[in-house]
């Protein structure tokens, strides 16, 4: 290599490295990569050389789970007191459980106040700037939401239930056109925001597409970061690959004991006590 | 263009080289660990050992050594098994787990146990009241997956037996797999209230230096463990088929089976989960297990 090639690799060295530092921060910057022009793998469009890599459907059918229906003993309305330091990530003092004897359950995070319902699907929902990471606290769920339990089953004395962490926008879903997106060498699929390479935040937002910046309402951008829906050509509904399993033992009559592994080395533990038909608000 | 000036040309890198030291946050360019005790020896400067890794794996080992003893683990801790519930120990159908309590303990002084409990909600039957045998020995063992209930065990004096009717096989919907009932007669599966003691107990996976506060936790424990002095004392009653014990010559000694356990603490150091693997020849079960600290 002379030194003229060396000169001209430091120079591209030099830019790559300049883009590196703008894309990596936040504020009012460009971030480089967002999930939509992902599609799942970072790596896609980068190396031509390699086969593109095709989003993969969520939706999988999943096997059933074995067990049974829950029990009499655990059939009926829980209540737990949120406490400890893992407490704080879910912005709530108490959990609420309901589980019916043929399977069909609930789960809330006590909140003074329950969502309002998704009205305009062209504005975002329960998401603001800058990102999706505002969508929910850190344990993933929505204050005051119910969530529809799936997958509840019980073995002897112990209960187990999913909760779809993205059920809360099953509604703004519902509202959103489906759009569909291309990669070359894979199917095609929908989505509900055509694909962008960058997102800016700040007052205003915008996203930079193929034709250049568009600007793109905060919240909206913040909800699509979330990618909560799936998408057919039809419609969208809430995405159910983001979830949490949950199992809990009776250990005394009248006492739900586990634990909520909200991300891979958190839990939140939860003692839950049976409550009285006249005790339930 | 004379090589300075093509040197010259390439003043972005330059200026990049400037960003990178402008964000060094010493007076030195640095590469690798800063070194504090700036030790020199004739002249030469000796690098700092790394911080200490002087925490062994082994729970044993780590006694010895009250910087690395006890790790967040001791403690009480009372757990299930969630998914995939089954194990594999001799015969090609799997077991299933005892569906109450898994009573994992821990002590300061590195005894560690691991006890399984029936469901306590489930009906539970005694053994003597169905007129069979009772003596000393272990306080109950787990039926097999193909003859469900074995009846023909013998009880330990004065223990209840229990029968946690847990769910079915899947496979083979007559079966119950975790029934447990107590006795001394080996048989294979997990015993009901028997406090296995667990075997290659580690903990791992925290930094270095930072080692007494490992999240992990590795052990395996012998299935057939409690029946080890009754295979070495019953050779001849032994039905090869449903007991634990494997003979070579005029000895026996318990079948080899392993359950192997890893599990991880929360940050908050309130709960472990992870799994517990057994092995075949058809293959490896891994199921989930989760603890709660009492």
């Amino acid at each position: 290599m002379t030194l003229l090639q060396l000169a001209r690799w430091h120079k591209l060295g030099a830019g790559m490295l300049a883009l590196g530092v703008s894309s990596g921060c936040q504020g009012d910057r460009w971030v480089i990569g967002s999930p939509l022009a992902g599609l799942g793998d970072a790596g896609a469009g980068l190396d031509a050389s390699t086969a593109p890599s095709c989003r993969i459907p969520e939706d999988e059918l999943e096997p059933a789970p074995d067990g049974t229906l829950p029990g009499a003993d655990q059939v009926g309305h829980w209540s737990a007191l949120l406490d400890g330091a893992e407490a704080s990530n879910f912005s709530a003092s108490r959990l609420e459980l309901t589980l019916a004897a043929d399977g069909a359950g609930q789960l809330r995070f006590e909140s003074p106040n329950a969502p309002a319902p998704a009205l305009d699907g062209a504005r975002g929902y329960l998401c603001t700037t800058p990102g999706a990471t505002s969508c929910t606290p850190p344990g993933g769920f929505v204050p005051g939401f119910e969530y529809a339990l799936t997958r509840v089953s019980a073995r002897g004395s112990i209960l187990g239930f999913r909760a779809l962490l993205d059920e809360p926008w099953g509604g703004w879903c519902a509202l959103q056109t489906p759009v569909e997106q291309t990669t070359p060498g894979c199917p095609a699929y929908y989505d509900i925001e055509p694909s962008y390479s960058a997102a800016s935040w700040g007052e205003a937002c915008s996203v930079l597409r193929a034709e250049g910046r568009v600007a793109i309402d905060c919240g909206r951008l913040a909800t699509v970061e979330r990618r909560p829906c799936i998408c057919t050509s039809t419609g969208c509904s809430a995405a159910r690959s983001r979830r949490l399993d949950v199992y809990l033992r009776l250990v005394s009559p009248g006492v739900l004991e586990g634990a909520l592994w909200f991300e891979r080395d958190r839990a939140l533990v939860v003692q839950l006590d049976r409550v009285a038909d006249t005790q339930r608000r | 263009m004379s090589w300075r000036s093509r040197l010259c040309a390439c003043h972005p890198c330059l200026f990049s080289l400037g960003l990178l030291l402008a964000a060094c946050s010493g007076n030195a360019f640095l590469i690798g660990e800063s070194n504090t005790d700036g030790s020199d020896i004739d002249g030469a400067r000796v690098a700092r050992p790394e911080p200490e890794d002087h925490c062994p794996d082994l729970a044993e080992l780590r006694l010895l050594d009250n910087t690395c003893w006890p790790t967040r683990h001791v403690g009480r801790w009372h757990g299930f098994a969630t998914t995939s519930p089954q194990y594999h120990h001799r015969r090609a159908l799997p077991f299933e787990y005892p569906s109450g309590d898994l009573l994992l303990e821990l002590d300061e002084q590195g005894r560690a146990t691991l006890t399984f409990s029936a469901s306590p909600e489930q009906p539970r039957a005694r053994l003597d009241d169905a007129g069979l045998d009772l003596d000393a020995g272990p306080s109950s063992v787990a039926a097999d997956a193909s003859t469900g209930i074995d009846g023909g065990m013998a009880g330990d004096a004065g223990a209840v037996g229990r029968v946690d009717a847990g769910a079915q096989h899947p496979e083979d919907a007559g079966a119950r797999l975790d029934a447990g009932v107590a006795g001394s007669r080996p048989a294979l599966g997990l015993a009901l209230d028997f406090p296995y003691r667990l075997r290659e107990l580690k903990m791992s996976g925290a930094a270095l230096g930072r080692r007494p506060t490992d999240p992990r936790v590795d052990f395996s424990l012998l299935i057939a463990e409690p029946w080890g002095d009754v295979c070495a004392a019953s050779l001849a009653q032994l039905d090869p088929e449903l007991a634990p014990c494997v003979c070579a010559a005029d000895v026996c000694s318990p079948d080899p089976g392993l359950l192997t356990v890893t599990l991880s603490l929360s940050a908050d150091g309130r709960a472990l989960r992870g799994s517990a693997r057994s092995e075949a020849p058809e293959g490896v079960l891994a199921a989930g297990w989760e603890f709660v600290r009492e």
